[in-house]
């Protein structure tokens, strides 16, 4: 089987919705073909490829919560991993025409996995091993904080990229008629100021994004503190943004 | 109705019990005073964060004022259900907003009083040192987490729903109904936990509790 096969089968709805988060659509989907027929040839199928995502996501959780400097840089490495796999699984249920429900739920619940632990993760291994960074942390935000502000920062960052998510798809349980594409915060301003940030920030923050090539860059350069204070600022913001445009859309649509 | 009632009766007595016969009484204050059911859910949204707030500045007596704050947001919240029945206001609006107080209850309430306890530890902080080598800031991660994992269980029944059109049980017959009366039992037992100094043993308990809940949504997700 083609590789060129595999990628006709990723149909033209996907790849505009891919097209605005630069690193997946250029560099994770374009990995994910070679592996895609891989997993082909050798029978694995969309829902198995999950389950093995979600090991390797846990895995890499794992590593760069309570592993040592190699093993934090191969953790990182793993997480980048997981969004290829992320990619595969979709791309097998597409090709063999085997998407489900079931499917889709343990896909979700692979994103929420990550999405959940990640954070929280690099905040236990920052903690673990006290990087210089966040000795340059306390003196740029002129504060004495004590280290363990690592973890809790991580689980805080972690809890505010959950928390939208929850009420969007509570949003969109209720309003059935509002599908994802109206509610992202930067529908409503296709240009503009507004759409360039919106794009940055989502290319920033979410796995689909810069998220994981960052992880690595800062796992092998040592700020993972510096990561772990940056996300759990832009993670905040997101939250109150989100979920003030969420409620306003709420607001719109029931008059 | 008569099943939400039965239900409730059987897994959520505290509710069943208490705070919906004292909302009973406020509710024809509330229709005197024509107040909307959206009105009311807002007033109980600010409640809550009132008593985030309160629980996270921390103090025996501050605590237990959030405490009794947060028993206020609960007659609130069973007040705009019942009283957009009786006016016939009920709308998709007014759910949305309901739930997205739960979430937010879920999600902060237990880090907000996390950071109280880091901030000034309770009694039973001593009895917990004993067991385990807890510094006080430690309480605050321990309720991020309890948050956490109450989000996330909440988050895979939520898309379960949308994706199966059904409830995603975790647990059935007489487990489920142990662990709703356990869930219900917060507010009591917070108020219980703020009035003796053991709001630390409270938290412990829930955060177990929740690590349970997220790891039970789990496992049923997986084996539809």
């Amino acid at each position: 089987m083609r590789i060129k096969e595999i990628r006709n089968a990723y149909s033209l709805r996907k790849k505009e919705e891919d097209r605005g988060d630069i690193w997946l659509y250029y560099v994770v989907r374009a990995m994910s073909f070679p592996l895609t027929g891989v997993f082909l040839r050798i029978g694995i199928s969309a829902n198995q490829a999950t389950y093995i995502s979600m090991v390797v996501g846990a895995a890499g959780c794992g590593l760069l919560a309570f592993g040592n400097y190699a093993m934090r840089i191969f953790g990182a490495l793993l997480a980048n991993f997981w969004i290829v796999l992320d990619c595969a699984d979709g791309n097998i249920a597409r090709f063999k025409k085997t998407s489900s429900n079931y499917g889709e739920l343990i896909d979700a619940l692979s994103g929420y996995m990550m999405n959940g632990l990640l954070f929280l993760s690099v905040g236990i291994g920052a903690f673990i091993h006290i990087e210089s960074s966040f000795g340059v942390v306390t003196q740029f935000l002129c504060i004495n904080l004590n280290e363990g502000i690592l973890i809790i920062l991580g689980a805080w960052a972690s809890l505010a990229i959950i928390l939208p998510r929850l009420i969007y798809h509570k949003f969109i349980n209720t309003f059935p008629e509002a599908q994802s594409a109206e509610i992202k915060p930067g529908a409503k301003y296709s240009k503009g100021l507004y759409h360039f940030g919106y794009r940055m920030v989502h290319n920033i923050t979410s796995f689909s994004g810069f998220l994981t090539p960052i992880l690595l860059f800062a796992t092998i350069f040592r700020f993972l503190s510096i990561f772990v204070f940056f996300y759990a600022a832009m993670n905040t913001g997101v939250l109150i943004i989100t979920t003030g445009r969420i409620i306003l859309k709420g607001r719109e649509l029931s008059r | 109705m008569k099943s939400k009632q039965h239900f409730e009766r059987t897994h959520r007595p505290y509710l069943h019990y208490v705070i919906r016969p004292i909302g009973r009484k406020c509710l024809p204050w509330a229709m005197r005073w024509g107040l909307t059911p959206n009105q009311v859910t807002l007033s109980s949204t600010v409640a809550l964060l009132a008593s985030m707030v309160l629980f996270g500045i921390g103090g025996y007596w501050v605590q237990l004022l959030a405490a009794g704050v947060l028993q206020v947001r609960e007659i609130l919240d069973t007040i705009d259900g019942d009283l957009a029945r009786q006016t016939g206001r009920t709308s998709r609006k007014g759910e949305y907003l309901d739930a997205i107080g739960g979430y937010l209850l879920g999600g902060l309430l237990l880090p907000s009083i996390g950071l109280g306890l880091a901030r000034m530890p309770d009694a039973t902080h001593r009895v917990l040192s004993r067991v385990v080598q807890l510094s006080s800031w430690g309480y605050l991660a321990i309720g991020l987490w309890a948050g956490l994992a109450c989000i996330l269980a909440r988050l895979i029944s939520l898309r379960y729903r949308c994706l199966f059109g059904a409830f995603l049980r975790g647990a059935d017959g007489k487990l489920l109904r142990a662990a709703s009366c356990f869930g219900d039992s917060l507010f009591l037992l917070l108020v219980v936990g703020a009035a003796t100094r053991g709001l630390a043993i409270v938290m412990f308990g829930f955060a177990l509790f929740y690590t349970a809940r997220l790891l039970s949504a789990v496992r049923s997700a997986l084996s539809v």
